[in-house]
């Protein structure tokens, strides 16, 4: 079971002067069960690319399978593809709309033809996957949150679909780093424990190196990296041409190598590196 | 499906018109509207065909983009075509039931659909090889010289209402998407259910139109913008005589519908 796209082109406005090639010959695999990372500069792809996930854009060329369906399919209800691979766009709250934060959660739910109780349930069971406590928020309007709280009611939004794979398109974007610290948690937690898919998008390679356990880098809407993160940020220079940078904290690590230090330089996350910079320092000055 | 929208669409060219002065566009366009309400039979609305297409021609813009931007109206002039054709008393030439068409009716209603047709390409045509800038420099222009007060602020409207269609629907699409994302259906369903449908398209548009109305307000302050007065332009806009070339055919053309709707 898998999203699966293969060869895929995708163009915007074709045969117009505006005409863009925004995919090419793009094809991978997401597994059921897997963390991965979607990383690329600004126009690289990544939010056409997942766009394709759940049908909202259909390939020019190529096919798109969800769980072996080819989504292009005449007989297929792309509200089931939508429900399995569920998407929350860039700055998702500019899309709640209802009166308050329960009404709007309920709208997915409400969408598939839910009942009454059964809906109310997932709404209870979505605020809870991100924390949000539904009797203190369920009557309260979307609007007067402060910009954490909404995001995580428009993420509440789509796991009320009860999706399969959870796909995030820039999920801390524009927050504090309290907000974004939580919501990545958070996301780490539905993967870990509720089991989900997830694919997060993302420029920041921080957000992504630490949680993903793969890498996918794009560039001018071609895959040029699909493996392991620390695989991926051995390519420190390549990474650096194509305007992406590697985590802070593998940065820190290659200057420490470059003074002398004997550490490794393939550390994605801080605590990684604690160890590591404890045990060089008890080895002793570095010989530099 | 959104993205069939052309008007206020700019396309980039080097043609001859689009290196029109903006006002010379604007004049002749209006000198153009004359004529095309004024011409009454065969020959006129030849004269006018043929001169439409010389400037589409002229314009570099594939026929292509043309019709696209056309088909929103297909229904208004299916109507206006049929009300014509089956509402105009005269000559009977074809007749079932209690439908027949006249030979008049035939004729008028072909007119006024042609009619329909040229006013809509030729205004898009405007928009089409104009940036915006330049339109709403020309507009302004125009105004100031009709002695219209707030030239500058309604040009500045202008202008910002052409900028922002495509960002709206930039905006509506990606609202569009995300709803649908969570299984909205807007294409589907009967009137009211329709309807019902788009308030959660609505809602969300309305208030990034707002929130981007008052950040626009505040950039435009934090620029010191202070509406028209005593303001200077990077771009000075001058006439040249490509541009008194084109009164001149313009006028020309007026001229000719003037003798074919009296003369001929």
């Amino acid at each position: 079971m898998s999203i699966t796209l293969h060869e895929v082109y995708h163009t915007y406005q074709p045969n117009t002067p505006f005409e863009y090639h925004a995919l090419k010959n793009i094809s991978l695999e997401i597994k059921e069960g897997e963390f991965v990372g979607i990383i690329g500069h600004t126009g690289s792809g990544k939010s056409t690319l997942v766009q394709h996930f759940n049908g909202l854009l259909k390939a020019t060329q190529g096919r798109v399978l969800i769980d072996g369906v080819d989504i292009s399919g005449k007989e297929v209800k792309l509200k089931e593809i939508r429900q399995k691979v569920g998407l929350v766009f860039q700055y998702p709250e500019h899309q709640l709309f209802e009166e308050t934060v329960a009404a709007d959660i309920a709208f997915g739910p409400k969408n598939l033809g839910l009942s009454p109780d059964k809906i109310v349930k997932r709404v209870k069971k979505a605020m809870a996957m991100v924390k949000l406590d539904y009797e203190r928020y369920k009557d309260s309007s979307p609007f007067v949150l402060s910009g954490g709280e909404k995001r995580r009611v428009a993420i509440a939004g789509v796991l009320a679909m009860e999706p399969k794979y959870l796909v995030l398109d820039e999920p801390t974007a524009g927050l504090d780093p309290k907000g974004r610290d939580e919501i990545l948690a958070q996301i780490a937690d539905l993967h870990r424990e509720a089991g989900l898919t997830v694919v997060l998008v993302s420029h920041s390679m921080d957000d992504v190196a630490r949680l993903a356990s793969r890498l996918i880098v794009m560039h001018q809407g071609e895959v040029v990296y699909n493996n392991h993160p620390r695989q991926v940020f051995s390519e420190n220079n390549r990474l650096k041409n194509i305007g992406l940078d590697i985590p802070t904290v593998t940065k820190l690590m290659i200057a420490l190598k470059e003074k002398g230090w004997p550490v490794r330089t393939d550390i994605l996350t801080i605590e990684e590196a604690k160890g590591e910079i404890l045990k060089a320092v008890k080895g002793g000055k570095p010989h530099a | 499906m959104l993205k069939d929208i052309t008007i206020g669409q700019y396309i980039p060219g080097n043609s001859a018109i689009h290196q029109l002065d903006p006002r010379t566009k604007i004049i002749t366009l209006v000198l153009y509207m004359v004529g095309l309400f004024l011409v009454n039979n065969v020959t006129g609305y030849a004269v006018v065909t043929g001169f439409t297409l010389a400037v589409i021609l002229l314009s570099g813009i594939s026929l292509k983009i043309i019709l696209k931007g056309l088909k929103p109206l297909l229904f208004i002039i299916v109507l206006t075509l049929g009300l014509h054709l089956f509402m105009t008393s005269g000559e009977i030439i074809w007749q079932w039931g209690f439908l027949k068409i006249t030979s008049q009716g035939l004729r008028q209603g072909i007119f006024m659909a042609l009619r329909l047709i040229f006013l809509v390409t030729i205004t898009s045509l405007l928009t089409l090889t104009t940036t915006p800038i330049a339109l709403t420099d020309g507009i302004e222009k125009v105004l100031k010289a009709l002695f219209i007060p707030a030239a500058h602020e309604l040009a500045m409207m202008m202008t910002i209402a052409l900028r922002f269609i495509p960002t709206l629907i930039e905006e509506t699409e990606k609202i569009m998407k995300a709803q649908m994302a969570r299984g909205a259906d807007f294409d589907t369903g009967g009137l009211l259910a329709r309807a019902k449908s788009l308030i959660p398209l609505l809602v969300p548009l309305f208030l990034s139109s707002f929130r981007r109305a008052d950040e626009l307000a505040m950039a435009m302050e934090a620029r010191c913008y202070r509406g028209g007065e005593n303001r200077t332009r990077l771009k000075q806009l001058l006439m040249g005589t490509r541009d008194y070339f084109a009164f001149g055919i313009t006028g020309l053309f007026l001229a000719i519908t003037i003798v074919t709707r009296y003369m001929v």
